[in-house]
């Protein structure tokens, strides 16, 4: 072998590990990069799902819920004369307040959008003409010969609560439909597609294959049979890739958060429902027995039949279970936020293996040139 | 000599490739940001149908305009609207029914004058007394839905053969077409419930004491407690009080849409009850008087300086786009409705006791002295005083 030939297959062996070291060293800031946005977007996503979307929902169905039974109180403290001497009564005041309570928290925690705030604003502002309505159907029943007024203010209040075009409660319906859709929506951004989160793991792959390749190439060329730096570089990316892997029980966990919340929003109409039936029942009892002598009650309380009870109703129990189901699926996805500084404390571990594993051979190389 | 290196990057799809891809991306964002900037927002009452018209006329402003409007209809448009105004978020638009509260707007600068209505448009809103304007004479609000109030309705497929000219022949036309109580009512209209009742009073009020009667008692300066005010009541008593088929009770918890859907004859209201009814003259209470009719109408106003506001209003403005029945705002003798003249708590407390009268006429003397109560507890320069028109 001549001297000028060695030389160049020296040169070309430093230039092979130094473009290797490159290499190594961009697919490794890669997969930092990416595994970070990845993580930080999916945890971001779990966080806002646990915090925010998921207790908005529980809100707003509990404050149908205790708007039905409010006006269910109201209706039977009409019914049962406690009228006259307590008002609607303490359990309208409190119903009505758990409602307020539940608007307001569904407003603080809102992360659907404007649209969610302007069904909130309007929301409010029934429930506002609705809780005066009640307040003038006890002012006027109060007074000496008033029973008849305040029995239609009660109708009316009623209404204003349950109108098909914009009541009360099909607003809280449309609010609800919103929220459902923005967690939907969440679930569909960019971090939260499973075909995006994907993306982290072909800069991984590609590190995978290059340190594979470099941990055989120094073996045939240096006759070394493993270089420990790399490997461990190769088992702390295999770390990585596994930590990453955890993204996808994230989707399960969130998938079932999304399921069992709309389990629960459907059993609390159904709860609700039945117990709106039982108030619209006795509201028409109550209208049927005051307007009998006057030749009946016209034609919106003749034509007004009360939906059909649900048949089967979920237990208080039940409904408990499933939302503590929907609070541990929730907890469950955004638990694992440690992992968004260990991975990227991994990719700079990998980095600084790389440097170090072939730091000797390009110096001796260079050095030979 | 040509440079391999360039001429490689560019075959590989370097900035050969790049930068027209980069270039178009720009393109198609700022063309994005440019067309997503019309918008306007839109706040108003009508829902169902009349939403439904509305958005009608929407959709046609956009495809001519491509300014896209948000449209939220909603019976709680005052409680949103103040809510919005107050955080300083206000929408770029509203229609409101009360020219009061539109005065109390304008009032408080929330307003903006509406240039941008000229010709033909600003000329029949000159002609209209219950539109807002400043100390300079600028528009601040236009009709966009006007309705006429003085109407009798009468189920049948024509016309009687001799039109009654006084109330009781109306009511025995009724009577001998059902065989009983001929009058529909209802009184129910969710939050604003009652003003079937005060639309009558409004109505008797100006066709028995006359426009300057009517006009004083608006502008709050005519009593409750006043002889002509008290015979208005006493009037509509006479008129419907124990012949509303049903019964009066069932008026009250009747909706004013579902009135005709009983067997009755005869209804007073501003819109067509269906077919199967014909109007008849509104009967007189002073032969020979000049024909007068109340009307109420929904105006809009702007709040805001966006352009493609501007552009709506000009569109809702112009002849051919206003929901309005062909030469309505132009007819002589029209009184705009008093109670959305007045002070909202006195229109309130007027729809009110339009239902206490109905449950129990007996009370009428504590009715009026507790609306008279009302009256004097609002600030004078909270009343709007306006003429009939044109």
């Amino acid at each position: 072998m001549t001297a000028i030939s060695r030389i160049s297959r020296i040169s070309h062996t430093a230039r092979l590990l130094l473009r290797l070291r490159r290499a190594l060293l961009l697919s490794t800031i890669a997969v930092i990069v990416t595994s970070f946005a990845v993580w930080h977007g999916v945890q971001d996503a779990a966080a806002t799902v646990r915090d925010r979307t998921s207790p908005a929902i529980l809100a707003v169905t509990s404050a149908k819920t205790a708007l039905i039974k409010a006006d269910q109180s109201a209706v039977r403290s009409f019914d049962s004369g406690e009228v006259m001497l307590a008002g609607p009564g303490d359990d309208y005041q409190n119903q009505t307040a758990l409602a307020s309570q539940n608007l307001a928290r569904a407003a603080e925690l809102s992360a659907a959008g404007d649209s969610a705030s302007r069904y909130l604003q309007v929301v409010e502002a029934l429930l506002t003409e609705y809780t005066a309505a009640i307040e003038q159907a006890d002012a006027h029943y109060r007074q000496p010969g008033g029973s008849v007024l305040g029995i239609a203010d009660l109708w009316n209040a009623s209404r204003l609560l349950h109108s098909d075009s914009d009541g009360v409660l099909v607003r809280l319906n449309d609010l609800g439909r919103t929220q459902q859709d923005a967690l939907t929506t969440q679930f569909s951004r960019n971090w939260m597609d499973p075909r995006t989160s994907a993306l982290w793991l072909a800069p991984a792959l590609l590190l995978l294959a290059l340190l594979v390749w470099t941990q055989w190439t120094l073996a045939k060329r240096f006759r070394r049979r493993v270089n420990p730096p790399l490997a461990v570089a190769t088992a702390l990316l295999a770390a990585v890739i596994a930590g990453m892997a955890w993204t996808f029980v994230v989707h399960h966990d969130l998938a079932d958060t999304r399921a069992t919340l709309a389990r629960v929003v459907d059993e609390r109409n159904t709860q609700a429902r039945e117990d709106d039936v039982a108030q619209q029942q006795e509201l028409q009892a109550m209208l049927a027995s005051q307007c009998g002598q006057g030749g009946g009650c016209g034609p919106t309380v003749t034509n007004f039949h009360p939906a059909q009870a649900p048949g089967s109703v979920p237990t208080d129990q039940q409904i408990a279970a499933d939302i503590a189901q929907a609070g541990r699926s929730a907890a469950a996805a955004a638990a694992a936020g440690w992992l968004q500084i260990t991975l990227p404390l991994a990719g700079v571990a990998i980095g600084a293996l790389v440097v170090w594993g072939l730091r000797d051979r390009i110096d001796e190389y260079r050095y030979r040139a | 000599m040509k440079n391999p290196a360039r001429a490689g990057l560019g075959a590989a799809g370097g900035p050969g490739r790049i930068l027209p891809g980069i270039i178009l991306l720009l393109a198609a964002v700022l063309t994005g940001c440019a067309s997503g900037a019309r918008h306007v927002s839109v706040i108003a009452i009508w829902t169902g149908a009349e939403g439904q018209n509305f958005q009608n006329i929407l959709d046609r402003f956009r495809a001519e305009t491509g300014i896209i409007v948000d449209y939220q209809g909603t019976r709680a448009v005052d409680q949103v609207l103040a809510s919005d105004v107050e955080k300083g978020t206000p929408p770029d638009v509203a229609i409101l029914s009360r020219p009061n509260d539109l005065a109390q707007y304008l009032r408080s600068g929330a307003l903006k004058p509406l240039d941008e209505v000229t010709g033909p448009a600003r000329d029949a809103a000159d002609r209209q007394p219950w539109q807002q304007k400043d100390d300079q004479g600028r528009l601040y609000t236009i009709t966009v839905k006007a309705d006429l109030k003085t109407r009798i309705w009468y189920r049948s497929p024509r016309p009687p053969a001799v039109l009654p000219q006084t109330w009781a022949d109306l009511t025995a036309l009724g009577r001998d077409t059902v065989g009983g109580p001929p009058w529909c009512l209802g009184m129910g209209s969710l939050s604003t419930t009652g003003w079937p009742g005060a639309d009558w009073v409004e109505d008797i009020l100006l066709h028995q004491s006359g426009p300057d009667a009517y006009r004083s008692w608006a502008a709050g300066t005519l009593a409750w407690q006043s002889p002509e005010v008290r015979q208005a009541w006493q009037t509509w008593g006479s008129i419907v009080i124990g012949q509303i088929d049903g019964g009066d009770i069932a008026a009250l918890l009747t909706d004013f849409g579902d009135a005709t859907a009983q067997n009755c004859a005869l209804v007073h209201q501003a819109a067509t009850p269906g077919p199967g009814f014909v109007e008849l003259p509104f009967p007189s209470f002073t032969p020979g008087a000049p024909k007068v009719s109340v009307v109420a109408g929904d105006s809009a106003a702007r709040f805001t300086t966006n352009p493609a506001a501007e552009e709506l209003m000009r569109y809702l403005a112009e002849e051919g786009q206003q929901i309005n029945p062909p030469g309505l705002l132009t007819s002589p003798g029209l009184c705009f409705s008093a109670a959305d003249l007045m002070p909202t708590p006195m229109a309130d407390a007027f729809y009110r006791s339009a239902l206490e009268y109905l449950a129990d006429p007996g009370k009428l003397d504590t009715v009026l002295a507790r609306l008279d109560d009302i009256r004097s507890s609002i600030a004078r320069d909270e009343w709007l005083t306006v003429p009939c028109g044109p």
